[in-house]
């Protein structure tokens, strides 16, 4: 397994936690994956800023990232919905012959050219495939699997009840290239109960955390309310923390939950949940950036916990 | 005005056509060539006018062939082609081109039109030139019918083709007659249970079907019958029957399709929840419950726990239909009335229900429908528009969340019983049979009209009725038959057909009987014989469709189509393209060339 | 997207304007303006501008309120999504102009549509329009401007550099030297596509300031 860890900006900047985490979980101590740095990336780019506004720059852009990963032969492997969508939907767009030849016109001026990733040759001719982008809830589920996740579980999170957000980018918009059932999604659930907790169901399980599109920039107040509706379902239903694979749904159930002034529910990356589970101390997985104290969630992981 | 033999008219289509299209020009054009004896132009050639034009025309006998450059040879032209045939023409030795589609139409550019016209007109004049005289092939009908399908429209149309003294075989799937509206509790729009369009009951005496198909002498049925193979061409059909009792052949003359629809299957639209919360239903299982209500009572109940009766039930329209994406585009034309006359129902047993229904526009193109909405209202049914977008479960309840687009107000609402609307799709057998019968299929995967305009025209002895044609009611599926039978029964009283001369033609002297041609003819009408010591390939007249692939496979040049022979085709082609050939300018034999 | 990059006076207008639509939202006043469009809202090309800029054709939609209903930001404000489709169908495009950008991006509508008209990229198609007719919202620029100064939408601060060598992570990419050559590329590629025009970082006092803006950066990652 080659990855290219791409944190894009809210993970390094708010939940270096998380990036933290998951370079552990796939470092030699735990999965063994091969992890190859790149340190020339940009922003994604961010959908609302440029995809909205100019869907040219944004195929541009997200080739650029792109094409730094098309001849490491690894896969971009993402801990953020948003970079997840945006560089998906991008490899998807390059399919297209017509896009993929305006863009290289617009990279050629930095010398770069989007090819995607070279799969064999058939005497002169090059057969590439575009650029694997994946999150890394899929990379974990699809190349470890639950045996393998669970075998590495030196510290079950037993009797701990998780409410699972997905957060839309990561099932929506369905396309040729999606990865989960967006009706009823399991890759989340299903690391979740790797990790020996058990996923609570609840109604309006796959509603948005409404931050998303720039609401958070513009209008927080709406994206609480938003939130406050989702919070209600999960509190309703009695749950130890939230888990989720996207840095941004975390910050804002972490922001709004203090905003909202409601009993405070800890909210966990995928990643730092996993950490948790392969006994990773949680001294090193950032959690001091949260704004809801975890604490009371880590007491009852050493409650429950049969180490 | 040339000497030749070819009569040229050109249609003015009422403007149509000369509004992008130089007629005059086109006429002088033509009339420099050689091989036409003149040219008339006409507001409107299939018009009685037109007509008159026409037949005294060639009766003036200065023409012994017709080119017409007007609209499609196969919708008018057949019109203009019978008033020539009634001034003696033979109706093989008249060409037409279709300047109005192919040229006016479709092309801005005047000038250039009338160059594309001037140039097509010249080629079927190539081609006139070689054509002969022929005529139509004569078949005999056998005097029997196979309806497919035991469903309302199939037996309505056995019925009916006995009652003309024809013997129909009725060839039904399943083990019982009656099809789906046999399973309906009210039916629209005598709001009586389903049974009555079929036989006797309690509630109603008014049209006895399904005793009388089983009565009649004339009609005989199959029931738990697949069709296995349909072989033969018009008129005379070979059937091979697999039943309960082994497989079985019939001969038929006519087949009328009745296969009907299916019904939606709701897991499609994952959102409504249908099979995971077992209080979403479909409007199939609610006759079931209500039927069952009303003959035995307490069966109106809430699946999920057997006993409670729900107090709201909210019916959800277009599952399935007007649904691009995960169903069907056609809008399935009964699921609103049904609806409403099941509303009704449970409003007319138990008063104190509340009852919605979703919808997203009332259609109900019937006689009757307004009526019929307006009482629902009355009765208190609540219409509520906007598509449910979602229903979900909470504490036990089911919960419905959509628009009332009318408010502009998002609403969730607990429900004790949502009923989908589901629609009505095409079957899968229809698509198997269609195949069978060389039927086309259209959008909708629905079998195609021959002309939407006129149900029931006839496509080699075989008819479609009911909804194996589209999405229809009661009452349409009926009227639907009844016209079909007609067709049918006219077709075998009169006992013979004529058909084109137009098919494939096999020189015995170049076939070597390679059989290549049997494996290409997908109608079965080539078949390698015997004769005099030698391998042949033969032709059946009544098989043969004249698609000519059996022309194109053949390695040595021995089999021709009629009407469309080599030197006819390679005349018109090389008109057409500009090239010089032997074939071109009206002399045609032994031509070898690479076009045709 | 991109959290903690708008300044904090930004921050706090936003928040301002946050509020009134949340007034607006819970029940306006009794008596309101004449509300009768005139026709000057009107621009019978809307339809096709929308498709030109890649959304679909609006005109098939058959307003049955799915997407309203799977919304969450119509469940949370006057403006629906059906609404806003219906709008588009008449042309009325100036009235887009005065809605702010609160479409989450959540893809819901599209998936309930059955008419296959993806809402979201339908807006996504107005926001095009509205950036070229109108202006760019200010959040906008402003992180745009961030990205083209330091390749991310948010600045690392001295917390989290401490964080990451406590750790041992490797240093943040926009933290290294060799990372200009990232910046001055993607400058070129945001002049070629004329990205900087259309957002207006280039102007006069805005380049002025954007260079001023990178040397701070350049310091900051020092």
């Amino acid at each position: 397994m080659r990855y290219s860890l791409f944190v894009g900006c809210t993970i390094p900047n708010r939940f270096p936690g998380v990036e933290n985490s998951t370079r552990v979980i796939l470092g030699p101590d735990h999965l063994g994956a091969e992890l190859v740095e790149i340190n020339e990336f940009t922003c994604c780019p961010a959908l609302p800023t440029f995809y909205s506004t100019d869907r040219v720059t944004w195929l541009v852009t997200a080739a650029r990232n792109l094409v730094l990963v098309q001849d490491k032969n690894a896969d971009l492997v993402t801990m953020c919905n948003g970079c997840f969508s945006s560089l998906l939907k991008a490899t998807e767009e390059l399919e297209n012959v017509n896009k993929c030849n305006f863009v290289n016109a617009a990279l050629a001026s930095v010398g770069k050219q989007y090819r995607g990733r070279l799969v064999r040759r058939e005497g002169n001719r090059s057969i590439y495939e575009p650029v694997r982008v994946r999150h890394i809830i899929e990379a974990l589920y699809t190349d470890f699997g639950r045996e393998g996740i669970a075998d590495r579980v030196r510290h079950p999170l037993s009797g701990l009840r998780i409410a699972v957000h997905n957060g839309c980018h990561f099932l929506r918009p369905t396309t040729r290239t999606s990865v989960d059932d967006p009706a009823k999604p399991v890759m989340l659930d299903t690391m979740v109960e790797a990790a020996g907790a058990t996923s609570v169901d609840f109604p309006d399980k796959q509603a948005c955390c409404g931050a998303g599109g720039g609401i958070r920039l513009q209008v927080p107040k709406l994206a609480n309310a938003i939130t406050k509706d989702k919070y209600e379902c999960i509190h309703a239903a009695g749950t130890d923390a939230i888990v989720t694979g996207c840095p941004y749904c975390l910050y804002q159930f972490d922001h709004a939950q203090k905003d909202l002034k409601v009993h405070p529910i800890p909210v966990l990356h995928i990643s730092q949940l996993l950490a948790l589970a392969f006994g990773v101390d949680a001294e090193h997985l950032g959690f001091e950036w949260h704004f809801v104290a975890v604490r009371p969630f880590l007491k009852k992981v050493d409650a429950v916990g049969v180490v | 005005m040339g000497k030749g033999r070819v009569g040229v008219y050109l249609c003015t289509c009422r403007g149509e056509i000369a509004k992008h299209i130089d007629l005059d020009r086109l006429a002088a054009g033509l009339s420099e060539d050689p091989a036409v004896a003149f040219v008339r132009v006409d507001q409107e050639l299939c018009g009685p006018a037109g007509q008159d034009v026409l037949r005294a025309s060639h009766g003036e006998g200065r023409s012994d062939r017709v080119v017409a450059g007007a609209c499609t040879p196969n919708i008018q032209g057949l019109i203009m082609r019978a008033a020539l045939e009634g001034a003696g023409l033979n109706k093989y030795l008249y060409e037409q081109v279709n300047i109005r589609e192919l040229c006016a139409w479709v092309h801005d550019d005047r000038e250039a039109a009338t160059d594309k016209a001037l140039r097509l007109m010249r080629a079927a004049i190539a081609r006139a030139l070689m054509l002969e005289a022929l005529d139509d092939i004569e078949l005999k009908v056998v005097p029997e019918s196979l309806v497919i399908g035991g469903g309302v429209a199939g037996m309505q149309a056995a019925l009916e083709i006995a009652t003309r003294g024809f013997l129909a075989h009725i060839v039904e799937r399943t083990g019982a007659l009656g099809g789906r509206a046999y399973r309906l509790s009210v039916t629209f729009p005598t709001h009586n249970c389903g049974i009555c369009c079929m036989q006797y009951c309690r509630e109603c005496v008014l049209t006895p079907k399904i005793e009388d198909v089983m009565q009649n002498p004339k009609i005989k049925v199959h029931l738990n019958t697949r069709i296995e193979k349909i072989d033969g061409g018009f008129g005379d059909r070979l059937v091979t029957l697999e039943g309960p009792g082994g497989r079985e052949e019939l001969r038929v003359g006519t087949i009328v399709v009745a296969t009907g629809s299916d019904v939606f299957d709701a897991r499609r639209i994952p959102e409504y929840g249908f099979g995971v919360f077992r209080d979403v239903v479909t409007t199939m299982d609610l006759e079931r419950m209500l039927e069952q209500e009303r003959e035995i009572g307490g069966r109106f109940v809430r699946p999920s726990d057997g006993r409670t009766m729900p107090r709201t039930v909210n019916f959800i329209q277009c599952v399935g239909s007007r649904d691009r994406v995960k169903g069907n585009l056609h809008c399935s034309l009964v699921c609103c009335t049904y609806a409403i006359g099941q509303a009704r129902e449970i409003k007319k047993l138990h008063p104190e229900v509340e009852v919605y229904i979703h919808y997203i526009d009332l259609r109900g193109p019937y006689r009757g429908f307004e009526e019929h909405c307006e009482q629902a209202k009355a009765e208190g049914v609540v219409f509520v528009r906007g598509r449910v977008a979602e229903v979900s479960e909470k504490k036990g309840r089911v919960r419905i969340r959509f628009e009332d687009t009318d408010l502009g107000k998002q609403i969730d609402m607990a429900t004790d019983l949502v009923v989908l609307a589901v629609g009505q799709e095409p079957a899968a057998e229809s698509e198997r049979i269609a195949k069978l019968l060389h039927l086309q299929l259209d959008e909708d995967r629905f079998i195609k009209d021959l002309n939407p305009n006129f149900p029931s025209e006839y496509r080699r002895g075989v008819f479609v009725a009911g909804c194996a044609e589209g999405p229809k009611g009661i009452r349409y599926s009926i009227e639907d038959a009844k016209s079909a039978a007609a067709a049918a029964a006219d077709l075998m009283a009169a006992g013979k057909i004529h058909k084109t001369r137009a098919i494939a033609v096999v020189d015995e002297t170049r076939c070597r009987g390679c059989g290549r041609c049997e494996e290409a003819c997908e109608y079965h009408a080539a078949r390698v014989v015997e004769k005099d010591g030698r391998l042949v390939s033969v032709r059946d007249e009544a098989r043969c469709e004249g698609c000519g692939v059996c022309a194109a496979q053949c390695c040595n040049r021995a089999i021709t189509i009629k009407h469309h022979t080599r030197p006819q085709m390679e005349a018109l082609m090389r008109r057409v393209l500009g090239t010089k050939g032997r074939g071109a300018g009206g002399k045609g034999q032994g031509a070898q060339g690479e076009v045709g | 997207m991109t959290p903690g990059g708008a300044p904090e006076a930004q921050k706090k207008r936003s928040t301002e304007n946050g509020s009134s639509d949340a007034k607006s939202a819970e029940g306006g006043p009794l008596i309101v303006e004449d509300s009768v469009f005139t026709g000057a809202e009107h621009d019978p090309d809307f339809v096709k501008q929308i498709i030109r800029y890649g959304g679909k054709d609006v005109q098939t939609c058959l307003q049955c309120g799915n997407c309203t209903g799977v919304c969450p930001v119509s469940l949370k404000t006057p403006y629906k999504t059906r609404n806003l489709i219906k709008l588009c169908q008449y042309g009325y495009k100036r009235i887009f102009f005065t809605i702010p950008w609160i479409c989450a991006g959540c893809h819901r509508c599209h998936e309930h549509c059955p008419a296959d008209i993806n809402p979201a990229e339908v807006f996504v198609a107005i926001r095009h329009i509205e950036v070229r007719e109108k202006g760019v919202p200010r959040f906008i620029r402003d992180s745009t401007a961030l990205i083209l100064r330091h390749g991310f939408g948010a600045i690392p601060s001295d917390d989290i550099k401490r964080y990451r060598e406590k750790e041992g992570m490797p240093p943040l990419p926009n933290t290294l030297p060799g990372y200009r050559k990232v910046l001055s590329e993607l400058e070129a590629l945001f002049r070629k596509t004329r990205f900087t025009e259309l957002i207006g970082l280039e102007t006069g006092e805005g380049a002025a300031g954007e260079r001023k803006a990178r040397e701070r950066g350049g310091e900051a990652s020092k």
